[in-house]
């Protein structure tokens, strides 16, 4: 399973996010988008919109801390 | 004791005596100084001297293995869990637990009747709903009473404070304090105090019966004796056309969250209260321009914050204007505003909107059941009392006159020391 997570260093939700998958002890790659104008570019292709965090599970798209998406998209 | 039917275990044991153990095995975390531990260990006892021949019965102290319970995800004593072959089955039992409630358990271990995913039930003398300031302020209090606590959360704790950026005003911080490690450390205190805080849950149905309240969620059953609501509130909505539509792609409620992505651009900034004005000042750090959009012809904030925004070189502000339509192809591209004074409408173009309108309180569960204002917010006396004993509000989700963090505090430990007074009569 591979898990992307785009984030912001002051965002509290891509903060849970993380802590979240810590928690369940699953790795993911965070891609802070501040100042990365390419990585926020990507992320805004990917999920078509602005808001962090989105988190990539093998290609799935979900926009925010979608605790239910995340468990669906894992199985 | 003597009682060789119970084995203390430690970790480095715990794979030969539980995991690679022919039979099945109840294992119970405990630790020293907890009022249910000591209540549930003679039944523990009891039951090995019962059922013994069956299954193995095995003590585990949390407090010298936090390791074993960390992989365990045990954050709470006493916590019962049963396991065959390694596996853990049946649900698992916290709090008070009855005899009843056990040898039930236990029997339906032993015949095989229960298979994984079952709810686990919690049954606490204080359920907290919400972990923003009131409720962690009413944990601390309630936990070091030596009640057991539980805290649920539908997020991670820590509340909307733990999406400000920086909290200037609540006493006895620096007055540059982050508000993700205020609530960290308020969340730190609750929990070395005993509380226990389960985070992600999301409650679906809040219930009365007789002298006990029920709380469920997806995963876990609550059986509570005195129910604190800190719920709190969520930011309003936006209401103009096209706000739904735009939700994400340029319309937003976090600024801490999203201004990173609009470096360079320039947004809009809806309302005029203290959160208003200082997330504009936030957004300055990343973007080119601020426009506040407010409804009146003065700021509501406090005069420092207002101050603030209102001297920034990159802010100004349209005074009584509202946002009546939001446009765009992909993203918002403009937003249609009118003057509520003259109605002169205006086209504005902006690469965002951050909206800081107000707040809706999270009060949805207990309608039918408490009395609340006509906007949702709970009615409580001066003692954070509800309309039904043994329910108390605290915080922003109460009707009352000042929202601060400082003040939801006050109200958390107003209600905690409440509950226990409630409870040890």
């Amino acid at each position: 399973m591979s898990i992307k997570i785009y984030t912001t260093p002051t965002c509290p939700y891509c903060t849970m996010a993380k802590k979240y998958f810590d928690s369940k002890n699953i790795g993911y790659e965070n891609v802070d988008v501040t100042g990365d104008k390419q990585a926020a570019q990507e992320m805004i292709d990917k999920s078509g919109q602005r808001g962090v965090p989105v988190v990539e599970i093998d290609g799935n798209i979900i926009v925010g801390f979608d605790k239910e998406k995340i468990e669906s998209y894992m199985k | 004791m003597g009682n060789n039917n119970v084995f203390d275990v430690r970790e480095g044991d715990f794979e030969k005596e539980v995991l690679k153990d022919n039979k099945p095995v109840a294992v119970y975390f405990y630790s020293d100084d907890c009022l249910p531990c000591s209540a549930f260990s003679p039944l523990f006892e009891r039951l090995s001297q019962i059922y013994g021949e069956k299954i193995k019965f095995v003590k585990v102290c949390l407090q010298q293995d936090r390791d074993l319970g960390g992989k365990y995800n045990v954050r709470s004593t006493p916590t019962v869990m049963f396991l065959k072959d390694g596996e853990e089955v049946c649900s698992r039992l916290t709090g008070y637990i009855t005899k009843s409630e056990f040898r039930e358990s236990v029997e339906n271990f032993i015949e095989g009747k229960c298979k994984c995913k079952e709810k686990s039930k919690v049954s606490a003398d204080v359920a907290v709903l919400g972990s923003g300031p009131a409720g962690l302020s009413a944990a601390i209090y309630t936990a070091r009473a030596k009640l057991f606590t539980v805290v649920v959360d539908e997020g991670l704790s820590g509340g909307q404070v733990a999406t400000t950026y920086h909290v200037a005003n609540y006493p006895g911080t620096n007055g540059v304090v982050r508000g993700l490690d205020l609530m960290e450390n308020m969340k730190k205190q609750a929990l070395d105090f005993g509380t226990t805080i389960d985070e992600l849950k999301e409650i679906s149905q809040f219930s009365v019966k007789g002298k006990y309240f029920y709380i469920e969620s997806d995963d876990t059953d609550y059986q509570a004796r005195s129910v604190i609501i800190a719920t709190g509130a969520t930011p309003r909505k936006l209401p103009a056309q096209g706000e739904a539509e735009f939700r994400g792609r340029g319309v937003h409620y976090c600024a801490t969250c999203d201004g990173a992505m609009y470096q360079d651009k320039d947004v809009l900034v809806v309302g005029g209260g203290n959160s208003a004005v200082e997330e504009a000042v936030f957004l300055t750090r990343y973007v080119n321009r601020v426009t506040i959009i407010h409804q009146l012809d003065y700021f509501q904030a406090a005069k420092a914050y207002a101050d603030e925004a209102l001297k920034h070189p990159k802010i100004d502000v349209l005074w009584n204007t509202e946002i009546r339509k939001v446009s765009g192809d992909k993203f918002v591209e403009n937003v249609l505003t009118e003057n509520i004074k003259t109605g002169e409408k205006r086209d504005i173009n902006t690469d965002g909107v951050f909206v800081y309108i107000g707040l809706k309180p999270r009060s949805g569960l207990f309608n039918g059941i408490l009395k609340m204002d006509g906007r949702g917010y709970i009615i409580t006396d001066d003692n954070m009392q509800t309309s039904v004993g043994g329910i108390y509000a605290a915080g922003d989700i109460r009707k009352k006159l000042v929202r601060q963090i400082g003040t939801a505090v006050g109200d958390g430990i107003t209600a905690g020391v409440l509950a226990e007074r409630f409870l040890n009569g």
